[in-house]
């Protein structure tokens, strides 16, 4: 499987929160080869079941990405332009000069503008764009604008990926779509190996909302335990706190927010492969899907893998494929290694 | 005359607007629009700033020289140093607009290595939520050391917009100050000839201090200089408590005529010359009195030799410091037809009345 291409797709298909259709069904055809049985959750989130060779009734085991990306939607027309609220937690610095697709009643191409420098006081702006200095410009008059275009119709970054030296990859939507990829190579690996547990692959919805569609899908699928995936913070100058190398393979969390045992033998599978696992502390909410899944129904032993990731929220954040490839082989290494027996040694403390 | 654009033009367009020539390294846009013009011109030439010279014989009816210049260059950045880990610092080259830089693709270097910036994320800069400036960015290109990156110092970087149209009018892209200018000055070379010569100037280096034109000028002698550039449109939406808001130039709007560009002033008599024949043949035109960008190209060629008279004249662009700007088509057929219609009426006397 190739992991690159896979992702490039995923990167360049649309879908903001609550509008991941485009993304779902090229996900998909990406797993449809790899499951047994799909579903789609009630909020739209993909679930892909591949069977394991246990007994049944057998244990299962979630792995949670989300394939909602952050997006723009439209509040106001304004002669012929249109005003915006944003749609998840893009950062409103990087819009100005941006590609963008207008989804009216047909995809419309436009371009995020921004009045001429000398008609803004900078200096008197503290904080400066914010979004309400942001417009879109459709190119259009204003009468076809009027006819096209709705107050909230979405928005998303139209920009294609580029392909750096090495590896690396730099797009929009590789948070989370990176991870979703990392789903992908899991259920690959496993594809020609024995697992006895059920494995869940979740491609979730509205997580930069508030991760409903993770919430929903653990109440649904009440997994036995969960892997949740997203981006942590690459290294790169200027950062404060913990970042991760490019390349290196993926970053584990730690944290109240996460099962030590499910931790620990998350560990112990990366060191059966000798694979660097390198870990990161939450103090509290690790602003991903396993803080809703932890406490779903009566609780749900949960893990954190994360992909580092440069430009967070921009339409270049950056990864590299070995940190994917190295993800996806991890958890099938891991979910290889589950027996009958593995939920009586998850105690939270011994 | 033709409302739009053909085909070919637009093709050129895409291929000018999407080509790569910061100032100072415009070759691959002079190789360009000399494998367009070559078959028609056979008076080409290249001088010791790289412009690209083309004179369009007369008919014979008039002894003037006439230079038009359309300026190839587009802003961009320099390589200053490689870091070592593999992060690329640069400097402007040009005026930048920083607004519209942090998130653009880049081609980094001879190679043309694609590239993009790299800054703090907004999780960790909310709080300091403003312009990101150049000096605080850094290229990743994808090396890991400083041994992994191909360009050196002194290499140019430039953005890398996809050529869009948005409507069958409106298209986005980059540099059309400069390559929708050249559209026009080869439209007027690739067409029947004038009474004058004209001496049509694809200029280098315009956007840091006109120094291209500055010796294209003094070689040709002309009694009478245009600046083909674009002028930017201001037809958004703004505050209108600003002084500064009120709508001047508007995308569709027509060509535009400067009257006056910073501390550049229009020539008078071309100014009018080419306002009457607008009237005359109902292309819209639109003034540009404007003291907030100068544009530096009409600035030198006008103080040549002993002067040279000028007009600057363009396009109207919208987010023209953006590598995603957008034009009009329009707008530039207009700005065709009307630059042929002036030329072929520009006579000696025109530069004589003294009516003004």
């Amino acid at each position: 499987m190739d992991v690159k291409t896979h992702l490039l797709q995923m990167s360049e298909a649309h879908g903001p929160s609550g509008y991941e259709a485009p993304v779902r069904e090229l996900i998909r055809q990406a797993w449809q080869p790899l499951v047994d049985s799909f579903d789609v959750g009630k909020l739209g989130s993909l679930i892909g079941l591949k069977k394991g060779s246990g007994s049944a009734p057998r244990p299962t085991i979630m792995l949670c990405a989300h394939m909602d990306e952050n997006g723009l939607i439209v509040r106001q027309i304004e002669d012929g332009f249109l005003r915006i609220s944003r749609l998840g937690g893009p950062d409103v610095r990087l819009y100005p000069g941006l590609p963008v697709m207008v989804y009216g009643r047909r995809a419309l191409p436009g371009v995020v503008g921004l009045p001429p420098p000398y008609a803004v006081p900078i200096e008197k702006k503290p904080n400066y764009p914010v979004y309400g200095d942001l417009f879109i410009d459709l190119g259009l008059p204003t009468a076809e604008v009027a006819e096209l275009v709705s107050v909230g119709d979405v928005i998303t970054m139209d920009t294609q990926v580029i392909a750096l030296q090495g590896d690396r990859l730099a797009g929009k939507a590789m948070d989370d779509r990176a991870c979703v990829a990392a789903v992908t190579a899991c259920l690959d690996g496993l594809s020609s190996r024995k697992h006895s547990w059920d494995v869940l692959a979740v491609a979730s919805v509205q997580e930069e909302v508030g991760s409903w569609g993770a919430q929903t899908e653990a109440f649904h699928l009440s997994p036995d335990l969960a892997i949740a995936l997203d981006v942590t913070f690459a290294d790169q100058p200027g950062m404060d706190g913990n970042t991760y190398p490019l390349g290196d393979g993926p970053v584990i969390g730690l944290g109240g927010n996460l099962h030590p045992a499910l931790h620990a033998a998350l560990h112990a599978a990366a060191d059966r492969i000798e694979m660097k696992l390198a870990d990161e502390p939450f103090a509290a909410d690790t602003g991903t899907d396993a803080w809703p899944i932890q406490i779903s129904r009566n609780g749900i032993p949960t893990a954190l893998l994360q992909v580092p990731l440069r430009n967070m929220h921009s339409s270049v954040e950056t990864i590299s494929v070995a940190d994917i490839e190295r993800t996806g082989r991890l958890m099938a290494e891991f979910i290889v290694g589950l027996d009958a027996d593995f939920l009586t040694k998850m105690v939270w403390d011994s | 005359m033709t409302d739009t654009l053909a085909n070919n033009q637009l093709e050129m367009l895409r291929l000018l607007s999407q080509a790569v020539g910061v100032s100072g390294a415009e070759g691959d846009v002079r190789k360009l629009i000399r494998e367009t013009i070559k078959a028609n011109l056979s008076d080409l030439s290249v001088d010791t700033m790289g412009n690209l010279s083309a004179v369009l014989k007369g008919t014979g009816g008039s002894v003037m020289r006439v230079l038009v210049s359309a300026h190839m260059d587009e802003i961009g950045f320099m390589v200053a140093s490689i870091n070592d880990n593999g992060l690329i610092n640069i400097v402007d080259v040009g005026v930048h607009d920083n607004r519209y830089t942090p998130t653009q693709p880049l081609l980094v270097g001879k190679d043309k290595t694609p590239g993009v910036f790299i800054w703090k994320p907004i999780h960790q800069s909310i709080e300091q939520q403003t312009i990101i400036e150049s000096e605080d960015m850094l290229i990743d290109v994808g090396a890991s050391d400083k041994g992994g990156v191909k360009a050196k110092p002194g290499e140019y970087v430039a953005f890398a917009s996809r050529f869009t149209e948005l409507s069958p009018t409106v298209v986005r892209g980059k540099a059309f100050d400069s390559r929708a200018a050249c559209i026009a000055l080869i439209g007027l070379l690739s067409g029947d000839p004038f009474p004058h010569d004209l001496h049509g100037v694809f200029t280098t280096q315009a956007l840091i201090g006109g120094r291209g034109a500055a010796i294209a000028a003094y070689r040709a002698e002309p009694q009478a200089a245009f600046s083909l550039t674009g002028f930017a449109a201001n037809d958004l939406p703004g505050d209108p408590s600003l002084s500064d808001y009120a709508p001047i130039i508007r995308l569709g709007g027509g060509p535009v005529l400067s009257a006056l560009d910073g501390r550049t002033v229009g020539n008078r008599r071309l100014l009018e010359h080419v306002r009457s024949v607008a009237k005359a043949k109902g292309i819209p035109i639109q003034l540009h009195a404007s003291n907030d960008i100068q544009q530096p190209e009409g600035s030198r060629l006008k103080q040549i030799a002993a002067g040279i008279p000028t007009l600057m004249i363009g396009v109207p662009i919208r987010y023209m410091g953006s590598p995603n700007s957008l034009m009009n088509l329009t707008d530039l057929q207009s700005l065709i037809d009307l630059m042929r219609e002036s030329l072929a009426a520009l006579t000696p006397d025109v530069l004589e009345t003294h009516n003004a």
